[in-house]
């Protein structure tokens, strides 16, 4: 298997979180807004449940590294776990609720019911969307070609 | 900002109805159809998702700007990603495919989790996108799409598909194996102090490579036991005289590499090839590497990638790997399986050069009329 091809699974995985994100992010915003859009309102159905496996998944990574285990990962995913765990020490930078309170609160947080609960959701939404959108440059200039 | 956006979905719209155009003109082999209506879908998606964006940026609210322009971008990328790689082996297609394509038409139907999986091959160094949820492409070389010898380095390739719908538990298996590797290499002192942690630098990296690594070996594995013979002895075709890196690699070198050095992966695969009953092509595989190695005045030395005591636990991890995506059996093989022609290939190549050509010439055309039509 090439280097290229990991590159682009890593690549069609961190799309799916961003997908993710994005989807739950609008339709929360449109919801904050008053906007109704049912295709939106059933894509943050879908969203909701790929970010809840997401948070599970790196909380598990999180517990294999404060254990000092090696982590069952390729070294793509590794560096995105890096990259979280780095965004949470980085108070300066990265404030939301998600940041600085933890996955089991971001997980709860996804399913916020009042205003000021959405809004900590979008803001944090847009935070995790900034680390994953540059850990996926990574994959990207690798096989897309520039020019 | 809103209309540059809109600018942009409406050129991806654009593109992705050119782009649709072709795919559908395309004429292609029957079995690589499923492939082309796969890759039409995610033209169809990339459509939608355009649509979509549209209908966002017709709302007008400023702060949903950043989630559409997130949007945008992953929709252009991911129809550079299908303009790239996921088309070209449709309108690239040539008669010249069908002999890898028959093969893998065969691989896949013949294992339940890979049957009905779209599927296409392009041209690059014998490789494989083996993602469950897309559109499988396999890449090989120009020449060894028409002839024999190397045709089962596909299925080390499809190892890679059964490992990618089985991960979660082959992953499992991996890991425990990479603790195994973290403890073995760690230096007396080292163990004695208790459990191996991240801190322990090297014994780390290695861990990490043996990721990878690990998978390569188990897709070897795959190699043989559907392949046999045919398997092992392209194998050591391929990479006995490439070079002597092959043989031998300093560490840093290893470390950043895919695969562990070859020698390794031959090692393991001697060993299997004895366990399956396979005697004299392991006997001779072993021979010529050993000599090889003695030729190019090359000692056995991993620099502590590897060491002996991780044989046997190599080892079970790949039988343990192997019962958990059970590959077919080269003794079990169905009556329009390639894999005796292959053989047949490898005896003839090495039995009766001069006559080589004219019998793989017409051994593909029959073996083609036979899967194809």
């Amino acid at each position: 298997m090439s280097q290229e091809w990991l590159d682009i699974q890593n690549f069609f995985a961190d799309n799916q979180i961003l997908r993710a994100i994005t989807d739950l992010s609008l339709a929360t915003k449109y919801d904050l807004a008053g906007i109704c859009d049912e295709e939106r309102a059933l894509r943050a159905g879908e969203a909701r449940k790929t970010l809840r496996e997401f948070f599970t998944h790196l909380d598990q990574a999180f517990d294999e590294a404060a254990q000092g285990r090696p982590l069952s990962l390729d070294h793509r995913s590794r560096e995105l776990v890096d990259a979280i765990q780095a965004a949470r020490r980085d108070r300066a930078n990265f404030r939301s609720v998600l940041m600085r309170s933890g996955l089991r609160t971001g997980a709860e947080l996804v399913d916020a019911s009042d205003r000021r609960s959405k809004e900590a959701l979008t803001e944090s939404l847009d935070e995790l969307r900034r680390i994953v959108s540059r850990h996926q440059q990574g994959s990207l200039s690798a096989i897309v070609e520039d020019f | 900002m809103n209309n540059k956006l809109a600018q942009t979905n409406r050129d991806l719209l654009h593109q992705v109805s050119v782009l649709r155009a072709a795919l559908s003109s395309a004429d292609v082999a029957v079995v690589m159809k499923p492939y082309v209506e796969s890759v039409l879908a995610m033209c169809e998606a990339l459509h939608q998702e355009a649509l979509r964006q549209l209908k966002d940026l017709a709302y007008g609210l400023e702060d949903t700007i950043p989630d559409i322009l997130e949007a945008s971008q992953r929709a252009v990328n991911l129809f550079d990603l299908v303009n790239t790689r996921f088309a070209p082996p449709i309108i690239r297609y040539a008669d010249e495919d069908r002999l890898p394509l028959a093969l893998i038409n065969w691989l896949h139907a013949e294992h339940a989790v890979t049957r009905g999986k779209p599927f296409a091959v392009s041209d690059g160094g014998f490789a494989v996108y083996p993602t469950p949820d897309w559109p499988i492409v396999y890449l090989l070389p120009v020449s060894r799409r028409m002839t024999l010898l190397l045709l089962p380095f596909l299925i080390h390739e499809f190892g890679h598909l059964l490992y990618a719908c089985h991960k979660a538990e082959l992953d499992e298996l991996v890991g425990e194996f990479q603790r195994r590797v973290a403890r073995v290499l760690a230096p007396t002192t080292v163990r004695d102090r208790g459990p191996v942690t991240t801190d322990d630098g090297f014994q780390r990296t290695a861990a990490d490579a043996w990721y990878p690594w690990t998978q390569e070996v188990f897709c070897d594995a795959v190699g043989l036991t559907i392949g046999g013979e045919s398997f092992l002895k392209a194998f050591s075709h391929y990479f006995r005289f490439r070079s002597s890196k092959e043989y031998y690699l300093p560490r840093r070198d290893q470390l950043l590499r895919r695969h562990p050095v070859t020698r390794i992966r031959t090692t393991m695969l001697v060993d299997r090839a004895r366990q399956l009953g396979l005697d004299r092509a392991a006997l001779d595989v072993g021979d010529t590497w050993a000599l090889t190695a003695a030729t190019l005045g090359i000692r056995e030395d991993y620099e502590g990638t590897w060491v002996d005591e991780l044989f046997v636990p190599l080892k079970k991890t790949i039988d343990d790997m192997l019962e958990e995506s059970s590959p077919l059996s080269c003794f079990a093989l169905p009556d329009n399986a390639p894999i005796p022609m292959i053989n047949e290939a490898w005896r003839r190549f090495e039995d009766d050069e001069r006559n080589f050509d004219g019998w793989e010439r017409l051994a593909i055309a029959q073996y083609l009329d036979n899967a194809l039509g």
